[in-house]
C-alpha cells in the first residue's frame, strides 16, 4: 500500500490496485448491457454474494492471519437465520428484522468463538481445526431440528427479491461496492495496519504493547459480520437453502477463492471469486 | 449401565485407533495431515475390495494397513517431503490432497455406501440379556496392544530413541549422523499404515463411503492437541477423556451435542494445560 502523508501527522493508505478497481467498477456497471439476463441473474449476482464471503475470509485470514477452515458456517448461519425468520414466522416485525439478525448472528458466533480461541493460548492449528469442526457440526445441527430448518429437504419457498433481474443486479452490485468500500476503509486504517502486524509477527506486536487477542477478536467478528451480510443476501436470491450451505464445501470453496485470488488484498479474492463462479457453471455444463 | 461403560470404552478405543497414526505423523515431523480422514477411507475401501474378492475380513484389516502404507510411499516423495516441519503450509496442501483422494475414490467406487462384513459376528451376553459384540471387544484389545507396542518401541528400541531424538532436535540429530529424512519417511509410512489399519477396523461399523473421513479428522486433531502432540501417554489420556465424554453425552443427549462438547472440552483441556509448567 502506498503511504501518503497529508497535512499534519496522519498517515493514509491508498488501495494499490486503484486502476483495477476502476476497471472492475466500469465493467460491473455495463455488464447488464452485455450479458443476457440469465447470466446476470443466476451467475453474476451469486458470484457477487460469494465474493463478499471470500472478502470476509480474506479479512480474517489475509489480514489478521486467522485461518478459518469453516467460514461457510457463518455464511450458512446468516442464510438460515434469514430464511427461518422469513418463512417460519408470521410476525411482520421479524420479517423486517430478519436481515439484521441474520447479519448479527454470525457476528456474535464469531465473537464467541474468538473469545474462546484467541484468549486461551491456542495456536493457529487449533483455530483451523476448531473452525473446521464448526462447519462439520453445522449441517448436523441443522438436520437435528427439521421443524425449524426443513432438515434434509432444506428450506424452500423463501420469497425472492421483488425486482427484475437488472434492477436486482444494480442494487446488489451497489450494495457490494458499498461493503467493499467499508472493508477497504477498515484495512486501510491504523487498525488494518495492526492486523497485518498481528499476522506477520504476533509476538512482536504483543511485545510492542498491543492487545493482539482483542485485535484478532475484532477482526474475526467483523469477518463473521461480513460473511453474515453475504449470508442474508443468499436466500432471497436463491429461494432455497439446504444443510450443505454452512458445510465443508462452501468453506473449502471460500479458502480456494481467497488462496487463488491472493490473500492480503481485498480485490484479489473478490475478482477470483467472480471469475471462478462465472466459469465453473459454464465448465459444468460442458463436462457433466 | 455396563452397556454405557462398554460403549464408552469402545468409543475410546476407536478414537485411539483412528488417531494414533496421525499422532505419530504430527508428533514426529509436525506435518498436519488433513488428508488423515482420507487415509482412513483408503483403509476402509481396501477392506471392501478384499472382502468383495471373497477373502476373509481379517485379511481386509491387513489390506487396510498395506494400502495405507503404499499410499504413504507414493505420496511422500511428491508432497509430504516439502512439508516437514511446516505447519501452516501442510494444512492447505494436505487438505487439497484429501479432496483429490476423495474425488478419486468417488470416481472409482461411486458415491454409495459399501458394506463390510464383521470378522466376528457373535457377541458376549451381558447380565441384562444384551449381546455385546465381540468385535468391539477386539478393537479395545487392539487399541491396548498398539499403545503397548508403541510405548515399548518408543522407550526400549533404537528406532524409538532415534525418533525421539529427531523429534526433540532434528538439526542436532542430523549432526550426530542420523538420516532425519529417513526417520521422517519411516514415521510417515508407519503412521499412514496404522491409519489405514484403523480405517479397515472401523469399516464394519460405518460402512465405507467417500466422505467418511471428515468426521474423524477434527476429532483426531482435537484429541492430539489436547494430549500434547508427540506424547503417547498424553494421547491415551486425552483419547480416554474425550472419547468417553463424547460417548456418554451422545448417548444421554444427542450426537451433535456430543460433538460440541468434544470441541469445547478439548479447548478447556488445552487452556488448563498451558497454564501449568510443561513436562516434555
Amino acid at each position: 500500500m502506498r503511504i501518503t502523508t497529508e497535512k499534519g501527522r496522519k498517515v493514509h493508505f491508498k488501495p494499490k490496485h486503484i486502476h483495477l478497481i476502476g476497471a472492475l467498477l466500469t465493467f460491473g456497471l455495463i455488464a447488464p448491457f452485455i450479458f443476457s439476463n440469465y447470466v446476470i441473474d443466476d451467475i453474476l449476482i451469486k458470484a457477487l454474494i460469494f465474493a463478499l464471503l471470500a472478502v470476509s475470509l480474506d479479512l480474517a485470514w489475509g489480514y489478521a492471519g486467522i485461518l478459518s477452515l469453516g467460514h461457510g458456517a457463518f455464511f450458512g448461519l446468516g442464510a438460515y437465520i434469514m430464511g427461518i425468520l422469513i418463512v417460519k414466522t408470521s410476525i411482520p416485525a421479524l420479517h423486517v428484522l430478519a436481515p439484521v439478525l441474520g447479519i448479527l448472528g454470525p457476528a456474535v458466533l464469531a465473537m464467541i468463538l474468538g473469545l474462546l480461541l484467541f484468549y486461551t493460548k491456542t495456536n493457529e492449528l487449533y483455530i483451523a481445526i476448531v473452525t473446521l469442526s464448526l462447519s462439520a457440526l453445522a449441517p448436523q445441527l441443522i438436520l437435528r431440528i427439521p421443524d425449524l430448518t426443513g432438515g434434509m429437504n432444506g428450506l424452500s419457498g423463501i420469497p425472492l427479491f421483488p425486482f427484475d433481474a437488472r434492477t436486482k443486479y444494480y442494487l446488489i452490485f451497489g450494495f457490494t461496492v458499498l461493503v467493499m468500500y467499508g472493508v477497504n476503509r477498515i484495512v486501510c486504517s491504523d487498525f488494518g495496519r495492526l492486523l497485518i502486524a498481528v499476522r506477520d509477527n504476533e509476538k512482536r506486536t504483543r511485545f510492542l504493547g498491543f492487545n493482539t487477542a482483542f485485535i484478532k477478536l475484532v477482526a474475526f467478528t467483523l469477518s463473521g459480520l461480513i460473511a453474515g451480510i453475504a449470508g442474508v443476501l443468499f436466500p432471497p436470491q436463491n429461494g432455497f437453502i439446504s444443510q450443505t450451505l454452512p458445510g465443508f464445501t462452501t468453506s473449502t470453496l471460500a479458502i480456494i477463492w481467497v488462496a487463488i485470488g491472493g490473500r492480503g488484498s481485498l480485490i484479489g479474492p473478490f475478482l477470483a471469486t467472480i471469475i471462478i463462479n462465472w466459469i465453473s457453471p459454464q465448465g459444468l455444463r460442458a463436462f457433466p | 449401565m455396563e452397556l454405557t461403560i462398554l460403549n464408552a470404552l469402545s468409543a475410546v478405543a476407536i478414537l485411539f485407533v483412528t488417531t494414533i497414526g496421525l499422532a505419530i505423523i504430527f508428533g514426529v515431523m509436525g506435518v498436519v495431515n488433513l488428508a488423515h480422514g482420507e487415509f482412513l477411507m483408503i483403509g476402509a475401501y481396501a477392506s471392501v475390495v478384499v472382502v468383495n474378492l471373497g477373502l476373509s475380513p481379517w485379511l481386509g484389516l491387513i489390506a487396510g494397513a498395506i494400502a495405507g502404507g503404499i499410499f504413504a510411499l507414493i505420496i511422500e516423495p511428491f508432497l509430504i517431503r516439502y512439508l516437514y516441519g511446516k505447519t501452516m503450509e501442510s494444512i492447505l496442501a494436505t487438505w487439497g490432497l484429501g479432496i483429490i483422494i476423495r474425488q478419486l475414490v468417488e470416481l472409482i467406487f461411486g458415491k454409495g455406501y459399501h458394506e463390510v462384513r464383521y470378522p466376528i459376528t457373535s457377541g458376549i451376553t451381558l447380565s441384562t440379556a444384551v449381546e455385546y459384540s465381540y468385535y468391539r471387544i477386539f478393537i479395545m484389545i487392539v487399541a491396548v496392544v498398539i499403545a503397548a507396542v508403541l510405548y515399548f518401541v518408543q522407550r526400549r528400541t533404537n528406532l524409538g530413541t532415534i525418533t525421539r531424538a529427531v523429534m526433540s532436535n532434528p538439526t542436532l540429530a542430523s549432526t550426530l549422523g542420523t538420516n532425519v529424512n529417513q526417520v521422517y519417511r519411516t514415521a510417515f509410512t508407519l503412521g499412514c499404515a496404522l491409519t489405514g489399519f484403523g480405517g479397515a477396523l472401523i469399516a464394519p461399523f460405518v460402512s465405507a463411503f467417500p466422505s467418511m473421513g471428515l468426521s474423524y479428522v477434527t476429532q483426531s486433531f482435537l484429541t492430539i492437541l489436547a494430549g500434547t502432540p508427540g506424547s503417547l501417554t498424553g494421547l491415551v489420556a486425552s483419547a480416554s477423556l474425550l472419547g468417553s465424554v463424547n460417548s456418554v453425552v451422545s448417548y444421554l443427549a444427542d450426537p451433535v451435542l456430543g460433538g460440541i462438547v468434544f470441541v469445547l472440552l478439548s479447548i478447556l483441556i488445552v487452556t488448563i494445560k498451558k497454564t501449568r509448567p510443561s513436562a516434555a
